[in-house]
């Protein structure tokens, strides 16, 4: 049985922390603190293990691109043009979404991206390929 | 199991892009036009099964079909992935003694009124996973299948093109078929290729149509369905599943992002309770939301290896006389898009010999709902 910490916030959706985070410059994901398994999307419990300990663990923010999409038709305000949306497995071997940020035409799967946080992306993660600067 | 249940009518309303009719009234239309198949009035029928999306009430259809009696009535949650379930949900009812007769049906103005790929549908991003998607700019079902179909392309070292014979197929198919919207309109690869992008690598014709309409289904026992006039169509098997961590249309953090999770779950059932390998049918209907998610149902169905599907169709192996029709009616990207409803029908019109494209030799079908959704799937046969 799960140990209820009443004294514990109230939490509406538990990957609130995760967006705080983020509007900080911190990119965070759960670490299982039973069996090790690092987890991203931010769940209750460990799939795993099901055990509902865990820590939050901070990435560097570089990873590699597993795979992206352009998507031609924006359909909401804020994203006002095509854009390109990246699936990221992070170094520390998370898996993130982000706007890819930068020039480059198409990211080539397997390649090496940054994270980006002062953007003026409307997404709150970027990521810019490996060596490009942020300021594109 | 579910042995002992029949589909002894079917029924729809005409498919367009813009219907001028109530949700409501398309219902009742398609479940008068059942009734009409199956030689049944509205006393026949004490359950309603249907989706939890629809948008018509079973106090209306009730009253406006003129049922006297009704006992039972379910929804079924998960979109199109609760196509096939609207029938295990009947079948359960009818087996159980709950009802006599159950129609499953769906109704909806998806062209005209609420467009799914438009995004009219994207929950507020507060909790969830819809904000992860939605965050990112990845607000409709056909972005989040362009990363997936991104990376199979690049697993098995793909052109962007590989898709097309999905598309093209689909389209010979409606070509013969009066009640698709692409009737006499079969599509060119040029065409195909001319078209514009979605979400690569999804281009228009990936991607399923958005249409106004209405489909209903009526179940019963083997011991009624004599009293129904048409030829009833077994339902040997009927399942639902759903994956462990799935998450809809977009498995990203599988560690195979391809993996469709709930397929497994479908196959054990579906075999278990029909005795029949499910890649040995004759035929399948099989969800056409995007081509790319044909090709993972095909392969993870075990009717082709990991990255053959979309050579499989480039063959002709979907075509009539290939070695797996598929979607004759032209399904969701040639036909209409009723939620996989009209799936099922063109499964018992197969099966009963008046399919428009018409299979030569079918004895068994594979009907399946929403790939990489929480899902459900039947096997139907002839008795
Ligand atoms: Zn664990």
């Amino acid at each position: 049985m799960p140990q209820t910490d009443t004294s514990a916030p109230v939490i509406k959706d538990q990957s609130d922390f995760y967006w705080e985070s983020l509007s900080g410059g911190r990119l965070v994901f759960q670490y299982c603190l039973s069996c090790g398994e690092k987890r991203f999307p931010f769940r209750m419990s460990c799939s795993r293990c099901g055990s509902f300990e865990h820590s939050i663990e901070q990435s560097a923010g570089t990873g590699v691109v597993v795979s992206h999409t352009r998507v031609e038709k924006p359909l909401i305000g804020t994203f006002t043009k095509p854009y390109h949306v990246v699936l990221v497995e992070l170094d520390e071997g998370v898996r993130m979404l982000g706007v890819l940020k930068g020039t480059a035409p198409a990211p080539l799967i397997g390649s090496r991206v940054v994270a980006s946080f002062n953007s003026e992306s409307p997404s709150p993660l970027c990521f810019i390929p490996d060596g490009q600067s942020d300021a594109s | 199991m579910v042995s002992g249940v029949s589909i002894v009518g079917i029924g729809a309303t005409d498919f367009s892009k813009n219907s001028g009719r109530s949700e409501l009234q398309l219902a009742v239309e398609a479940i008068t036009d059942c009734l009409r198949d199956a030689g049944a009035s509205p006393e026949d029928v004490d359950g309603l099964s249907t989706f939890t999306m629809n948008e018509t009430s079973e106090l209306d259809i009730r009253r406006e079909i003129g049922m006297p009696d009704l006992r039972f009535f379910t929804r079924v949650p998960f979109g199109g992935g609760g196509g096939c379930g609207t029938i295990a949900m009947a079948a359960m009812a009818i087996k159980s003694g709950i009802a006599k007769s159950v129609v499953a049906y769906r109704s909806l103005n998806t062209a005209s009124k609420i467009r799914f790929g438009s995004g009219d549908l994207v929950p507020p991003p507060e909790s969830g996973d819809q904000r992860l998607f939605v965050n990112v700019g990845l607000m409709t079902p056909a972005s989040r299948v362009g990363m997936t179909a991104q990376y199979y392309l690049h697993k098995f070292g793909l052109p962007d093109t590989a898709y097309a014979p999905f598309a093209l197929t689909a389209r010979e198919y409606a070509a013969t078929n009066p009640a698709a919207f692409y009737y006499k309109r079969p599509l060119s690869l040029e065409e195909y290729l001319d078209a514009p992008w979605i979400s690569h690598p999804l281009r228009r014709f990936d991607c399923c149509q958005e249409s106004d309409g209405a489909v209903a289904i009526l179940i019963t026992s083997d011991e009624r369905a004599k009293d129904f006039c048409g030829v009833p169509i077994k339902v040997a098997a009927c399942a639902q599943s759903c994956g462990f961590d799935q998450i809809g249309l977009a498995q990203y953090w599988s560690e195979d992002m391809l993996e469709l999770p709930e397929i497994p779950g479908l196959v054990r059932q579906l075999q278990e309770q029909s005795g029949i390998e499910v890649n040995t049918v004759d035929a399948a209907m099989l969800y056409d939301h995007f081509t790319p998610l044909v090709a993972l149902q095909l392969e993870q169905f075990g009717f082709c290896e990991p990255g053959e599907a979309t050579g499989f169709a480039a063959d002709g192996q979907l075509r009539l006389g290939g070695a797996l029709p598929l979607n004759t009616h032209g399904g969701h990207l040639g036909e209409a898009y009723l939620h996989g409803m009209s799936h099922i029908c063109e499964a018992v019109r197969q099966l009963r010999g008046e399919a428009i494209n018409q299979i030569l030799e079918v004895e068994t079908l594979l009907v399946a709902s929403a790939a990489a959704t929480p899902n459900s799937a039947l096997i139907l046969t002839r008795h």
